[in-house]
């Protein structure tokens, strides 16, 4: 499974991505116990199940949100996409920044 | 009493430390959730500061403390909010033991705490609470596991990728904690003592002071119960089983979370932005291709791309970078107020959904609200006294919490200590290994929701078997400057139960590392003195630990 997101070389928006695509985003923290345990598209509630967040591009902007909980509530954390043997980061974070965290994707 | 030569090293110390603060004009405390402290770091990416909207928390709280939302706030009678709950779970633990134990010439607790720190601390303290000379204690106390770690490049907090993932387990190591203290004081003051000369029976009174830079006392501690510790594998073990039995809640309350923190910015990220003529903003993207795509490009999107350009520039300076994010935070959010009319109204029901979320998280923190034992073995040598072994055991405990997540934490101490040899204790020969029973007790709470300041109130017994055997050096002078004749002699000061009183406030600088007690403490005798004393105490401890975990 290849990775779906790829950065903006523009920089005006996190990643661009094809209509369609489907790819899960996932998180990793010192502690092993950061879970993802809700996630919106573009305000919409997604499922979410053993942590993951399984998305599926739509046209044009795709504004993903995820809601977070660690033990530790000062702990950094890694946003990854799934890419089946690899995993791709994208973003860094810090659970003092809020347990919520926002990617603005666009779909071509 | 805290005296001149005490004060002023200290004093000088603490203001070198908190000057950089201090020095720096006052930053807007609306501002207060970006954590602008961290961009005084070299290394600090300032860059990351910028996305507001993609975790946006820090703006939210931003927003709220506006006074155009205050007023509205004040309408509505809200009263609950979120920041204080998070800013209490982070700052919220009181139970780590920074300087030294009661007994040393400087200290600032009367019970020593049971916590232990996860890297390196360093405390600088001064007021004796039990001894008759009042010192500076220098105490440094080190994690085996966390400075293992540091000394072999390891990383200090290692990675786990998932829940059930053993790599980042913490070994029995990380339970043992080491500490040496030194007397770095140029000089003691000085304390009239009386006693009795064993071999002869003869009264002798004699000014003492201390006049040289010592070892004081090297400890080993073991945390017999440790599971306070956030990365200890107990701690987890609660939390997961805690996290399984309320996952459903928690994903309802983040996806309202998430739909309400959405219903503010949508309109930004969703609204294309014009250029001077009225245009909608577009950007070319290449493909790997070689072909081009169109981007339109938002409101939000214009907003970030002006923002990373106008912080480039920025110096790491907290008010520097205060003064640029103040001014493109308002015309972000005249931009969002223009397009969300009820945005006021939105902004009540995101912070009302953190709070909700915030609410179930703390339940979770709270499982590290656990008793917790330590046993310490320290060996010390004080100042003119003969050398001696302590055995104490600390045991901490935390009362339930219905609101902040801790509340304050109690902390008992019992101990005895012994001579290294046998000393004498009486004029008829007899001779003692046992030197004291010790009992010490004290309840520290955060006073402010941040965190920021505790509240400490302890007392200290000390049942004496025999009495404390002083050493009279040559030189030392009677009262009136008048040398003492002979060698060095020993004296038995007068026996008696020791006990103390103490009560401090400690401030903290959240995020720095920084702590500094102030304190105050009464005692109806000290170690070789009869007669009440009262004393004040200061310290500066700063804890490693904390930066590691303030990335």
């Amino acid at each position: 499974m290849a990775c779906q997101l790829a950065p903006d070389p523009t920089g005006t928006i996190d990643f661009i991505t094809s209509t369609g695509a489907k790819f899960t985003v996932i998180v990793k923290s010192a502690s092993g116990t950061a879970c993802i345990v809700a996630a919106t598209l573009n305000g919409t509630p997604q499922t979410v199940a053993n942590c993951q967040a399984p998305v599926t591009a739509v046209a044009a902007r795709n504004n993903l949100d995820l809601a977070l909980v660690g033990s530790d509530p000062m702990e950094d954390f890694e946003i990854h996409e799934d890419c089946g043997d690899a995993t791709h980061l994208m973003r860094k974070g810090n659970f003092q920044n809020g347990p919520t965290i926002g990617f603005r994707i666009h779909a071509f | 009493m805290l005296s001149n030569t005490h004060i002023v090293p200290v004093t000088a110390l603490l203001l070198s430390a908190l000057s950089p603060t201090w020095a720096q004009p006052a930053v807007d405390p609306a501002l207060a959730g970006f954590r602008l402290s961290r961009v005084t770091s070299p290394t600090f990416d300032i860059s990351s500061l910028v996305d507001v909207l993609g975790a946006p928390q820090a703006f939210v709280q931003y927003l709220r403390a506006k006074p155009a939302h205050v007023a509205f706030t004040r309408n509505v009678a809200f009263k609950a909010t979120f920041v204080p709950a998070l800013k209490a779970v982070e700052n919220g633990r009181v139970d780590e033991q920074a300087g030294g134990s009661a007994t040393l010439g400087g200290a600032a607790s009367a019970a020593e705490k049971a916590g232990l720190t996860g890297l390196i601390t360093a405390a600088l303290e001064t007021g004796a609470m039990t001894q008759t000379l009042d010192q500076n204690i220098l105490t440094v106390r080190g994690n085996a596991e966390g400075l293992f770690h540091f000394l072999t490049g390891q990383e200090v907090l290692p990675i786990c990728e998932t829940p059930t993932a053993t790599s980042c387990d913490a070994s029995p190591w990380n339970n043992l904690e080491v500490t040496a203290s030194f007397d770095v004081s140029k000089t003691s003051t000085t304390e009239q003592v009386e006693g009795t000369v064993p071999s002869t029976g003869a009264q002798l009174t004699a000014l003492l002071t201390s006049s040289k830079r010592q070892f004081a006392s090297a400890s080993a501690r073991y945390a017999i119960i440790n599971s306070r510790d956030l990365h200890s594998a107990k701690y987890r073990e609660a939390w997961l089983k805690w996290f399984a039995a309320n996952q459903a809640g928690l994903g309802v309350a983040g996806n309202e979370l998430l739909v309400a923190v959405n219903d503010i910015k949508k309109a930004v990220q969703n609204t294309q932005a014009k250029d001077a003529n009225g245009n909608l903003r577009t950007v070319n993207i290449p493909r790997p291709d070689g072909s081009i795509v169109v981007l339109p490009v938002m409101i939000y999107d214009d907003w970030l791309t002006a923002t990373k350009a106008a912080l480039a520039g920025a110096t790491h300076s907290e008010a520097a970078v205060a003064a640029i994010l103040q001014v493109r935070l308002e015309i972000l959010e005249t931009d969002i107020r223009e397009l969300v009319p009820d945005f006021d109204a939105k902004l009540e029901i995101a912070a009302n959904a953190y709070t909700r979320f915030f609410n179930l998280t703390r339940q979770g923190f709270a499982l590290g609200n656990m008793p917790m034992l330590t046993a310490s073995l320290t060996y010390s040598e004080p100042t003119l006294q003969p050398k001696v072994i302590d055995g104490k055991f600390s045991f901490a405990w935390s009362p339930k919490s219905n609101g902040p997540v801790n509340p304050g934490t109690l902390t008992v101490n019992g101990g005895l200590s012994f001579y290294t040899k046998p000393q004498h204790k009486d004029t008829k020969g007899g001779t003692a290994r046992f030197r004291t029973a010790d009992f010490a007790f004290q309840f520290d709470r955060p006073v402010d929701a941040n965190g920021a300041v505790a509240l400490t109130l302890g007392g200290y017994f000390q049942y004496q078997n025999a009495p404390s055997l002083i050493f009279i050096p040559p030189g030392t002078t009677a009262p009136g400057g008048v040398p003492l004749p002979g060698n060095a002699v020993e004296l038995l000061a007068p026996k008696g139960t020791i006990a103390v009183a103490h009560a401090s406030i400690t401030l903290q600088i959240p995020g720095s590392g920084v702590k500094v007690p102030i304190g105050i403490s009464w005692s109806n005798r000290t170690q070789l003195v009869t007669g009440n004393e009262i004393r004040g105490h200061i310290g500066f401890n700063f804890d490693t630990h904390s930066i590691l975990l303030q990335k």
